[in-house]
């Protein structure tokens, strides 16, 4: 394609809790600065920064993009904010890539923050504005409704149990007891995930992540660049991104095509003909268990209707033939909207990096995939990482 | 280099209950423009009928009612009625408002549902709410029809509609 | 190809009405805190000094924006500044016209970046730019911890 190679170098990323007292750009500042620290660059090496961050209604502030400029190290520098909802975390990174890939710069600095608590009296509210604000609005939809209506039809779809899908739920939250910026982090059993409040049947309360504060960065720079500052290298072999239709209701639910369509473009320009195999390490967006499972087999890793076979088989664990979601995941960790993405993407950059600490996946892996998603089921965001 | 320490404590709730904050009820209202499309699915809401679009090009009935065909890339070539009973493509049951707030318990349970709707495209559905039945009883492919408010009380709004019930 | 009907009349123009209704708390930040509470009890702004490139900021952060070094250093300078520039609004800022107009400025302090903008109470005779004004706080019980503990900036 005419395109450079692009590298990460460094990342940084703050707690994941549900209040915080630090504004959105402080925590941005926090993220952005450990992974220049980490790379081993100061800000004035850094050429242009793309900010990630999911809808202004959570924090509360219009422009959020200008908002978290200074902490982002954005002053006087090209600086632009990308938006696609959920997906923005893994977008994040493939705008920056776009930046030095194309020979616009050598180096890119990538921040995701995201303050939910500001919204009253409950961040979900924001959602309400995400349906169509003639057609469905005024039926006063929760978000919770559309995640549900989901789960059910992909759950009838492949004759699947709430046990089945609980046991994302189970994997993640203890993955995440390794994960320093946990914040749900919990020894949970499938009793207590299927005993959990019921908030729309078939979604109990451990079936979702929270609402969270919190920040992410990492540092994007060309191969010249890259040789210079590090011998670990981590390549972004793949990027992908496809959004699909806001009629929502007129699609068939059960499968996520648009991440498929994502994650071929990504597979394509990485050079993976056969995703299953030649992926060892795998981050899909789990905002609820059942996402994990339905996102696995959009991103090609397995057959349709067989990712909850495969989980309870032990497959995805961290000590299983696919690790998915090693880093405990949003379930576990937390989901500050935009950041959470970016938190996948870095765990895979450690992972491949063997700088895991605990959470390391056995095997050394080389090949790594992170997914996002967001809107009103609509995007998929992928990228591929490789040692 | 491993991330071991990470920024940021987290203010438990009486911390961030003591915490000075600076408070904003925003007054954000709004009128939006229906569009030719939309003005005509909600005065056929009024008049008791669904309204929906057809595109010559694809050959798809679809709802709701669009001045063009997102597919095809063209403008919808005209309007048609379809049924007001469809069948149940997926729901759920659910216990919170739109705020997270939680129903209280004699308070009847939410039963939101995607519905296909009779006469239109395979797959062409809207979201609506499912009522007077036993939430126990919903199954995927159920029969349902609308029941609609008495015509003094219709606005021309998607809530014409009370809910869909099984038929 | 453009679309077949169009409306020509915009008496014909139909719309849909609804709100969207959250409301926000907001933290104040860490260096948020330190400022507001500095004002509330102490009676002085707090700038904060990057003891990396020596730049002093109002308000406070917990980062410098140039350099990026974290910033612990922070130093009281008393409530008097100077004003850089003022403007008389006559309309609120949902469009609703003042009987009186209000008299909003920004006010800047010597060898400091940024500036806080506040209501102004000066006389229409002595308002220029460059003249030194001062902060006046509300009775210590009614402060809050927020910008509106500040009543006005006067003519020193």
């Amino acid at each position: 394609m005419g395109l450079r190679k692009v590298a990460i170098v460094g990342a940084g990323i703050t707690k994941f809790v549900r209040r915080a007292e630090e504004t959105g750009p402080e925590m941005s500042y926090l993220a952005a600065k450990m992974a220049l620290d980490q790379a081993g660059l100061k800000l004035k090496d850094v050429e242009m920064v793309t900010v990630g961050s999911a809808p202004d209604a959570f924090d509360g502030v219009h422009m959020k993009g200008e908002y978290l400029l200074s902490g982002a190290g954005g002053n006087n520098k090209q600086y632009i904010r990308n938006f696609v909802g959920g997906g923005t975390g893994v977008f994040a990174p493939i705008h920056g890539w776009m930046h030095v890939a194309s020979g616009a710069c050598d180096v890119c600095l990538v921040v995701c923050s995201e303050k939910m608590s500001s919204c009253h009296p409950h961040p979900q509210g924001a959602f309400l504005t995400i349906f169509d604000h003639t057609t469905e609005q005024p039926l006063k939809p929760t978000l919770i409704w559309i995640f549900a209506l989901e789960m059910r039809r992909y759950m009838e779809t492949y004759g699947l149990s709430k046990t089945d899908i609980a046991r994302v739920s189970v994997k993640n939250k203890n993955n995440a007891l390794d994960h320093p910026s946990a914040q749900v982090a919990e020894a949970v059993t499938l009793e207590d995930v299927l005993n959990s409040e019921v908030l729309a049947e078939p979604v109990h309360r451990l079936d979702i992540s929270p609402a969270s504060d919190g920040a992410a960065a990492v540092v994007l720079v060309s191969e010249d660049v890259a040789k210079r500052l590090t011998d670990k290298p981590i390549w972004i072999d793949g990027v992908g991104w496809n959004l699909d239709t806001a009629y929502w209701a007129t699609k068939d639910l059960y499968y996520p095509r648009y991440v498929e369509k994502a994650a071929r473009m990504a597979y394509e320009m990485a050079g993976i003909t056969e995703p299953q195999k030649q992926t060892h390490i795998a981050e899909p967006y789990d905002p609820f268990d059942y996402k994990e499972l339905h996102h696995m087999e959009g991103l090609l890793l397995c057959e349709r209707g067989e990712a909850a076979r495969l989980t309870a088989e032990g497959y995805t664990a961290r000590n299983g033939n696919l690790p998915v979601c090693p880093s405990g995941g949003a379930l576990g960790v937390g989901n500050p909207i935009a950041a959470t993405g970016l938190m996948k993407v870095i765990e895979i950059f450690l992972q491949l990096r063997e700088e895991a600490g605990k959470r390391q996946v056995p095997g050394k892996p080389k090949v790594g995939v992170a997914q996002a998603w967001g809107d009103l089921m609509q995007v998929g965001t992928v990228i591929v990482l490789r040692r | 280099m491993n991330i071991e320490k990470v920024p940021v404590k987290g203010l438990t709730s009486e911390e961030y209950d003591k915490a000075i904050k600076i408070s904003w009820q925003p007054k954000l209202q709004y009128a939006w423009d229906n569009g030719i499309a939309i003005g005509k699915y909600l005065q056929a809401l009024k008049e008791g009928k669904i309204l929906a679009s057809y595109c010559n090009g694809c050959g798809r009935i679809m709802l709701p009612a669009r001045s063009f065909c997102e597919l095809c890339w063209r403008p919808t070539d005209g309007y048609t009625y379809v049924n007001d009973t469809g069948v149940v493509n997926t729901f759920a049951i659910c216990h919170v408002n739109w705020d997270a707030s939680r129903l209280k318990p004699d308070e009847p349970r939410h039963i939101p549902a995607v519905i296909e709707i009779d006469g239109a495209s395979q797959g062409q559905g809207i979201m609506h709410i499912i009522g007077n039945v036993e939430p126990t009883k919903v199954t995927i492919g159920m029969k349902v029809r609308a029941v609609w408010k008495p015509e003094s009380e219709r606005e021309g709004s998607i809530t014409d509609i009370k809910y869909f019930e099984p038929y | 190809m453009s679309f077949k009907e169009t409306i020509n009349a915009n008496t014909q123009l139909g719309y849909f009405e609804g709100a969207i209704p959250v409301s926000y708390q907001y933290t104040l930040g860490v260096a948020g805190n330190k400022f507001f509470q500095t004002l509330m009890n102490k009676e002085e702004f707090l700038v904060s000094e990057c003891s990396n490139c020596g730049i002093k900021s109002i308000y406070p952060l917990i980062y410098c924006e140039e350099c990026f070094s974290p910033i612990e250093k922070f130093i009281q300078i008393g409530l008097e500044g100077e004003l850089y520039s003022f403007t008389e609004c006559w309309l609120d800022y949902q469009g609703n016209r003042y009987n009186t107009p209000h008299v909003i400025g920004l006010i800047r302090f010597s060898g400091i970046k940024g500036g806080i903008i506040h209501r102004i109470n000066v006389n229409p005779d002595d308002l220029k730019i460059g003249i030194k004004v001062k902060a006046k706080l509300k009775p210590k019980k009614e402060r809050t911890g927020g910008i509106e503990d500040i009543l006005y900036f006067e003519k020193v």
